[in-house]
């Protein structure tokens, strides 16, 4: 504002007043101000111009079938990951202990190599891909990120 | 100057609080109803801060993730909305220091070079003011980037998002005084980077049909 403005209140109550965020008594000063001062009514105007601009802005939103399943809440998540630890120990367990009861009954290497062809196949592929996923998760650009 | 108190009860608060302690206590349909009901105003402020489709969905996804991990600890007292949005704005910060640290420059300078600028959409009707209003929805997008991260915040939250200051002044955790100031600023910063990006369009614009063909 130049020299010519005889305002008394802080020039960012025109941004209140803009909002309606101000109390009556205040609103009513800026209100008569504005009648008497062309320059504060020319900024006025320009960011009412600004602000209505802006809230008449469309952002095209994702489609509902963007969006990952609903976040699962901390009781069903922990349901879900005690379900799966137990589940998968199980397996650990019961598999080592097939396999070492085969083992010691087998009597020549072609038993053993029937006995261990499937389930030795099975973890190499899996600690295939498991080296993959480690080496992506080192590359990750989101690594970072706080959790 | 003492602005009026924001009434922290009404009919629509009491509504989402029993939403959000149904969802607390386990009710699938009050989650769904709440993702469904917030996850879009996330999407749009990660948007609106970040300016890219891509960053904004991973952030928007993940405040919905962190939304519902720590809904247990919401004060259902308190509008869920600035709490979103607080959730919304870490992330964002977090995604800029992250940035910053690693490649060792800016967000927006990352996404010049490798994506392209969000834009919104441009739905203007053939009348000539719609076309003006258009072409100054893009400037002021435009614009924004300009400002520095407290200006586009708070102007984001105000403008796009239709926060009240004292949304405003939760979600940024600042005294409901300084919203209105720092809300003034960043107009007025926003208006003067206008200004200079028009009167550079006119010089250019003169310099264009001045120069020898």
């Amino acid at each position: 504002m130049t020299n010519n403005c005889t305002r008394s209140f802080d020039e960012a109550l025109l941004s209140g007043y803009l909002d309606r965020a101000l109390p009556q008594v205040e609103s009513q000063k800026i209100r008569i101000h504005l009648e008497d001062c062309g320059e504060c009514r020319a900024l006025y105007e320009e960011l009412r111009t600004l602000r209505e601009t802006t809230m008449s802005t469309n952002f095209k939103v994702p489609d509902d079938d963007q969006w990952p399943e609903l976040p699962k809440t901390r009781p069903s998540r922990f349901s879900r990951s005690l379900g799966w630890t137990l589940l998968v120990s199980w397996l650990v367990v019961i598999s080592v202990l097939t396999l070492w009861r085969f083992l010691s009954q087998a009597s020549d290497a072609l038993e053993i190599f029937l006995i261990l062809g499937l389930p030795g196949g099975l973890l190499l592929l899996f600690c295939s891909v498991l080296m993959d996923r480690l080496h992506e998760l080192k590359s990750d650009r989101y690594r970072g990120v706080q959790r | 100057m003492i602005l009026p108190k924001p009434a922290l009860a009404s009919p629509v608060m009491d509504a989402e609080s029993d939403l959000v302690r149904r969802a607390c206590s386990g009710d699938l349909m009050a989650q769904e109803e709440l993702a469904l009901r917030h996850r879009r105003s996330a999407y749009l402020l990660a948007l609106q801060l970040l300016g890219n489709v891509d960053d904004a969905m991973d952030v928007a996804q993940d405040a919905m993730l962190r939304f519902f991990s720590n809904l247990h600890r919401f004060d259902t007292r308190r509008p869920v909305r600035p709490w979103l949005c607080q959730i919304v704005r870490n992330r964002v910060l977090d995604l800029h220091r992250h940035r910053k640290i690693r490649n060792h420059e800016s967000l927006d300078a990352r996404d010049a070079e490798d994506n392209p600028r969000f834009e919104p959409i441009d739905e203007s009707i053939d009348l000539e003011r719609d076309a003006a209003r258009a072409e100054l929805r893009t400037r002021i997008w435009r614009a924004l980037e300009k400002l520095s991260h407290n200006q586009r915040e708070i102007l984001v939250l105000r403008d796009y998002q239709d926060l009240s200051y004292a949304e405003i002044a939760e979600t940024l955790s600042i005294p409901l005084g300084t919203v209105m100031s720092r809300l003034h600023g960043a107009r007025k910063s926003l208006r003067r980077v206008l200004q200079e990006d028009s009167s550079s369009s006119t010089r250019a614009g003169a310099g264009r049909s001045g120069a020898p063909q």
